[in-house]
């Protein structure tokens, strides 16, 4: 423990969450609102033929593209995305129009009376069907958002000489955030300005977009962050779109119009994480070692590529795992498909490969009867070492310590071999190793400089945090009072958070990829270091403090050459399982998760982090399951887990500085789930003896793998 | 209607239409907003309330149900400007991050601490185990649940005075709404006849666990609602010589609490300890789960092997039918129009029966089963099988009983093999569907495999036992 920041700090949110004060989008009301209901696709992909809106009571209006002033786009994305239907659809559950008026029972019953009707082309609903192109193309002429590759050495050489080549394939299906609050925006027209109150992960983001959707300067607009719900990336995209068709509404009508969605019309249109099937190939040399591995990826996206490019992106770059393989090939593509909605989720493509690079690995070993994690350790990234993009990893990694912590903490290679099995249970259990890096920014369109964050000292002492980015329950908001308090040896409580208002603080970024703290926290710290000097002045005093990469982060965008990521985190992951062999039911018993965070600025909130995104990654490894083709609109269906079904997780933290971080502080919003998936596999085919290529493992799917042996 | 009841220790009388759900009663028109609403199906708990005390699920209640009631929302907890000891506790075990669950947990454990001062981690979970968070992993809400009592000083409540709770209320700007569904409470069987014979397209309803949610799917849409939970005679749970009677209206929670339900009907505690959640299984009654008929629903193979028969009353008098007679499909009984169902008869089971119910599930908590398994074994003098009764649950359109296997199984000695040996035949004679839970052939599978935990489980209930209700697979599941 090497950390300056030893006590944990009670958060400042949390009264008003505890008393029902908290403000969520949901609980606004003004005077004189209308509610918005959406009608949407009900087919997944056609062109629209007539739409029919039954008779609107006085002071009912519908608004739909026509209505739209600016541009029907969500100007956020690098490709075209409309956020009202433009003649067109693309996916069920595309919202068309929105009826607006006083009562929101009524307004349901006008939507299910309006008709809307197609001309339906045919959907692709596989990867396949995108990629066989016998079908009309949803993008492009092949049906690619993105392709990329990256790697180094001579993959297919390796292969032609390998002694044996080991092939495994993958899949994943869609996992939805489920935030407990679903997606809500109240927006009030004002004279010539509009104020947009909204659950999103970025009050800028959400005030361009609104803008060029109203044909205005951004200045006209301001956007006032309500405390969030739960967000996991789900409220970067879709709140972009809800902010916008309000907008249109409110400017539309000259009243306030507030749009909440129901949790079916959350389940059924707003994004999910990225369904997945990749193949993974490894070269061995005849004593079993690793000679060459070839990576390809595939990512289904939906009608639209929104964040696709990001998350196949930033998934990609991490696929080769902690390892420095002697020669390695990545191709990842992301395609275009009329099924649900994918986006940005916690873990950015990242969940989906480990799972697939570590289940390989783990089945390679069992297969070769190694222990894995020695097999493992032979390729394991050292520092100095070469990225997959011709980068270096700078730093010390903490893997080995993460390895060391959980190993010993679970018992493990006691343990491993010597489990019990009752008279119709069996257990096991599994490991999987992980690193996190965080990207250089999320919405890369716009350069860094740009953007700031900063601080004010009042006259009376007080000092205020003037930042964008979102506390949406990470604990973030606690963590920067801390870093800045402790940088100005200042009484944490002198120390507030400015609310999230785009009037009030300046443009930054989307709060995502796990970068808060370890990129923009240091910028503060500099913004800190600038005050320090000034803090005896009277009045008030603010420093705005652009944000840059660290020193050692070159990135070239045309080449994909360069560092991938600023920093890295790096993790063990290992579950134990229990196994009922009568209904093939999987119970997690403990999960211990081990991760070198860098410096800790909060233990508790690191803890919070630890547990709630390892019991998020065990929804998506064992419950949380949609039809890759179709729909779970109810909770009935989309089952995440209960009390009942958290296991124990054991937090282990390893703290392995990294110098440009705040107090050597790296990320923990995204790590801790994204090994969860391939420890528990690996578990279960440890207690089963069969290999496990599926996620969500289902008792269904086991069952399937356990008798057609 | 005029409601009157206590909100928050006030007591109120509010203009409010009966069919309005208690959520957006509070939220939207007394804008009481720290109640939250989550799914507005039942499977979240964001939106609990304490009524009576008691913690209930605000979505899935009408404003008409809280009439007289003493309604407590998360606004209402602290009496001070301190918070209470518990929301003092979240705080400092760090059991919040997004806050959206908050509300609903607090209140959900405020009810179980008051029931029981000193519950242990296992009991604390089951206990919440209708509350979802997706943020906090849980652990450190079982701890501040756990910890609450040994608690650091209390917190203050958020200082910003332009949100006290009082203003909060005056500031809501209630929405008008359509409100042309009646909805009617009698409060004794004559006027219930009454009631019906003026609306005879009326849906009854007693929990609304069901109907409530099929309203909001637009499953029914019925011209007026007529509330049965305040006709005591449906209440009641009574043993009549060789016979159990339950009220219809018994909540499943009531049940649970009953020791004549516990100790001579285990194989139904066993089932009623595993539906739904704890808020379901107090909000929903057992008359509600036989009537919706559901292939899934919990009670049906239990009260099958329990030889249960159902009472039906109507303006013209009563009759007494088998549950094979009453419950003839899904979501299809012989109810007649004017007709309800009283109550459940059921018989006494052998003494020193053994009794089990398991339920696969595609979790530990708020899980519809995929397959479920009752069973009723009475031992011979040697210990092989007198009598067996065995009924499945998700696996046809009702219960499915084989009674070929059961006669197959008379006489044989209780162990493995035994059942082994029948479960081709059982395999064969089942017939279930796929659907989104699960597909036909792992519904077959797992249903007959369930047969193999009947020695597991009967050789640790070594004794001629009646085990205990609470030895359920779900909290062996809890390990
Ligand atoms: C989140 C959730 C989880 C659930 N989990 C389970 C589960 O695990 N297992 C399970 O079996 N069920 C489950 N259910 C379903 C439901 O809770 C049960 O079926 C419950 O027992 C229904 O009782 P109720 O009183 O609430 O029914 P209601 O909704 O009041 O009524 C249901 C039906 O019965 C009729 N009815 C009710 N009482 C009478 C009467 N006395 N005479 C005539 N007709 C009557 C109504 O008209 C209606 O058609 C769940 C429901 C929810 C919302
Ligand atoms: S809102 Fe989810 S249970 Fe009521
Ligand atoms: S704290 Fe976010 S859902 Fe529980």
């Amino acid at each position: 423990m090497n950390s300056v920041f030893t006590a944990n700090l009670d958060r400042a949110d949390t009264p008003d969450k505890c008393d029902g004060g908290a403000r969520y989008v949901h609980d606004l009301q003004v005077a004189g609102m209308l509610h918005a209901v959406t009608v949407r696709s009900s087919v997944r992909r056609g062109t629209i033929t007539s739409i029919t809106v039954p008779e609107l009571p006085a002071g009912y209006v519908q608004v739909s593209a026509a209505d739209v002033p600016g541009v029907n786009q969500i100007s956020y994305f690098k490709d075209p995305c409309p956020f009202f239907a433009p003649g067109s659809v693309q996916y069920r559950g595309e919202a068309v129009l929105l009826l607006v008026g006083g009562d929101p029972a009524k307004l349901h019953r006008l939507a299910r009376q309006t008709i809307i009707e197609y001309d339906e082309i045919p959907a692709i609903h596989t990867m396949e069907e995108a990629l066989a192109g016998d079908k009309p193309p949803i993008f492009g002429s092949d049906n690619i958002y993105i392709e990329e590759r990256f790697g180094h050495g001579d993959v297919d050489g390796a292969i032609a000489r390998a002694a044996e080549v080991f092939t495994t394939t993958t899949e994943t299906g869609y996992q939805d955030h489920l935030y407990l609050e679903p997606q809500g925006v109240l927006a009030c027209p004002e004279v010539d300005r509009m104020t947009i109150y909204v659950s999103s992960q970025g009050p800028h983001a959400a005030r361009k977009v609104v803008a060029a959707a109203l044909g205005w300067d951004e200045a006209s607009v301001r956007v006032i962050q309500t405390t969030v719900g739960g967000g996991f990336g789900g409220k970067i995209e879709p709140p972009m779109f809800l902010a916008a068709q309000s907008a249109v509404a409110a400017h539309h009508c000259g009243k306030p119009v507030r749009l909440i969605y129901t949790r079916e019309e959350d389940l059924l249109c707003t994004t999910k994480r990225h369904p997945s099937r990749i193949t993974v190939t490894s070269a061995l040399a005849a004593d079993g070692s690793i000679l060459a591995v070839d990576i390809d990826s595939l990512f289904q996206g939906g009608g639209y590529s929104q964040s696709c490019a990001m998350v196949l992106d930033t998934g990609t770059k991490k696929a080769s795992g902690v390892y420095h393989f002697p020669a390695i090939r990545v191709r990842g593509r992301g395609l275009a498909s009329n099924n649900p909605m994918p986006g940005a989720f916690r873990g950015f493509g990242a969940p989906q490969n480990y799972f697939a690079l570590e289940t390989h690995l783990n089945a390679l070993a069992r297969k070769l009867g190694r222990e894995p994690l020695e097999m493992k350790r032979a390729l394991f990234i050292k520092q100095g070492d070469a990225t997959i993009t011709g980068g270096r990893y700078h730093f010390a990694t903490g893997l080995d310590e993460t390895i060391s912590a959980a190993t010993e903490a679970a018992g493990y290679y006691r343990r491993r071999k010597a489990l019990p099995a009752g008279p119709s249970t069996r257990r096991g259990l599994g490991q999987a190793l992980v690193k996190f890096g965080a990207p250089n920014s999320v919405d890369s369109k716009i350069s860094l400089d740009s953007r700031s964050i900063g601080l004010r000292k009042h006259s009376d002492g007080r000092i205020e945090i003037l930042s964008e980015l979102v506390e949406m329950g990470q604990g973030l908001h606690t963590a920067f009072r801390k870093l800045v308090a402790r940088h100005l040896d200042l009484p944490v409580k002198r120390v507030s958070h400015a609310p999230g208002d785009t009037d009030a603080v300046p443009f930054l970024s989307i709060t995502g990829a796990s970068m808060s703290v370890v990129l923009f926290g240091a910028t503060l710290l500099e913004a800190a270091d600038k005050l320090k000097a000034r803090l005896d002045e009277p009045g008030e005093v603010t420093i705005l403090q652009p944000a840059r990469q660290p020193d050692h982060v070159f990135w070239d965008a045309t080449a994909l050459r360069g560092e991938p990521f600023h920093s890295y985190a790096w993790g063990t992951f290992i579950a134990e399982v229990e196994v009922d062999m009568i209904t093939y039911q999987v119970q997690v018993v403990d999960l211990w998760v081990a991760l070198d965070v860098g410096s800790v600025i909060d233990r508790r909130l690191v803890q919070g982090q630890i547990e709630g995104g390892a019991v998020q990654g065990l929804g998506f490894s064992l419950l949380e399951c949609m039809p890759r083709d179709g729909f779970s609109c109810s909770l009935t269906d989309y089952l995440i887990p209960t009390f009942l079904d958290a296991p124990q997780v054991h937090g282990l933290i390893v703290e392995t500085p990294y110098p440009p971080g705040p107090y050597g502080a790296k990320c923990v919003g995204e790590p801790p789930l994204v090994g969860v998936g391939p420890a528990i596999a690996d578990a279960v085919a440890n207690a089963c003896g069969v290999e496990i290529y599926q996620l969500p493992i289902t008792p269904e799917y086991l069952l399937q793998r356990m008798t057609k042996r | 209607m005029k409601l009157s009841c206590s909100i928050n220790g006030v007591a109120r009388t509010i203009d409010v239409s009966a069919n309005r759900r208690t959520v957006d009663l509070l939220r939207e028109d007394l804008g009481l907003t720290g109640t939250k609403e989550g799914c507005g199906t039942g499977e979240c708990g964001a939106c609990t309330i304490l009524v009576d005390g008691r913690s209930r699920l605000s979505c899935l209640m009408l404003a008409g149900q809280l009439e007289g009631r003493r309604i407590t929302t998360i606004e209402g907890l602290a009496e001070t400007e301190q918070l209470h000891p518990l929301q003092s506790s979240f705080v400092r075990h760090g059991a919040v991050q997004c806050g959206f669950c908050t509300p609903g947990m607090v209140l959900t454990a405020t009810d179980l601490l008051d029931q029981q001062p000193h519950p242990d981690r296992s009991e604390i979970a089951r206990a919440i185990s209708g509350n979802i968070c997706r943020c906090t992993g849980y652990q450190k809400i079982i701890d501040a649940i756990e910890y609450a009592d040994n608690h650091s000083p209390p917190v203050a409540a958020a200082p910003t005075p332009a949100q006290s709770r009082q203003q909060r209320v005056e500031q809501a700007h209630p929405t008008q709404t359509i409100t042309d569904r009646p909805v009617f409470f009698p409060e004794s069987i004559d006027q219930l006849w009454r009631l019906i014979a003026a609306h005879p397209d009326a849906r009854l309803f007693c929990g609304g666990t069901d109907l409530l949610v099929w309203l909001r799917a637009r499953r029914v849409d019925p011209p007026a609602l007529i509330g049965l939970e305040r006709l005591d005679e449906l209440h009641t749970i009574a043993a009549t010589g060789d016979a159990i009677r339950i009220g219809a209206a018994t909540s499943h929670a009531e049940l649970l609490a009953n020791p004549l339900i516990t100790e001579t009907l285990p194989v139904l505690a066993q089932a009623l300890q595993q539906l739904g959640s704890p808020h379901i299984r107090r909000m929903g009654t057992i008359g509600g789960n036989l009537v919706t008929a559901s292939p899934a629903g919990d009670t049906l193979p239990p009260l099958s092997v329990l030889d249960a028969s159902v009472d039906l009353v109507s303006a013209d008098g009563s009759r007494i039918l088998s549950l094979t007679d009453f419950i003839s499909g899904p979501g299809t009984t012989a109810l007649l129009p004017g007709e309800i169902l009283r109550s459940v008869i059921v018989p006494l089971p052998p003494p020193k029966a053994f009794h089990h119910f398991e339920k696969v599930g595609l979790r530990s908590a708020l899980a519809c089963s995929v397959a479920s398994l009752a069973a009723l074994i009475e031992r011979a003098q040697d210990g092989t099988i007198r009598q067996v009764r065995l009924a499945w649950g998700s696996v046809g359109p009702t219960v499915t009983r084989l009674p070929e296997i059961e006669a197959a199984l008379r006489g044989e000695s209780l162990n493995e093999t035994t059942f082994a040996a029948v479960l081709p035949a059982v395999h064969q004679a089942l017939s279930p569907i796929s659907d989104v839970r699960a597909g036909a052939d792992y519904r077959r599978q797992v249903a007959a495999n369930l047969l193999l935990r009947l020695p597991e489980m009967l050789s640790e209930s070594s004794a001629p036992a009646q085990r205990p209700a609470d030895t359920v697979a779900a909290s062996r599941r809890l390990a």
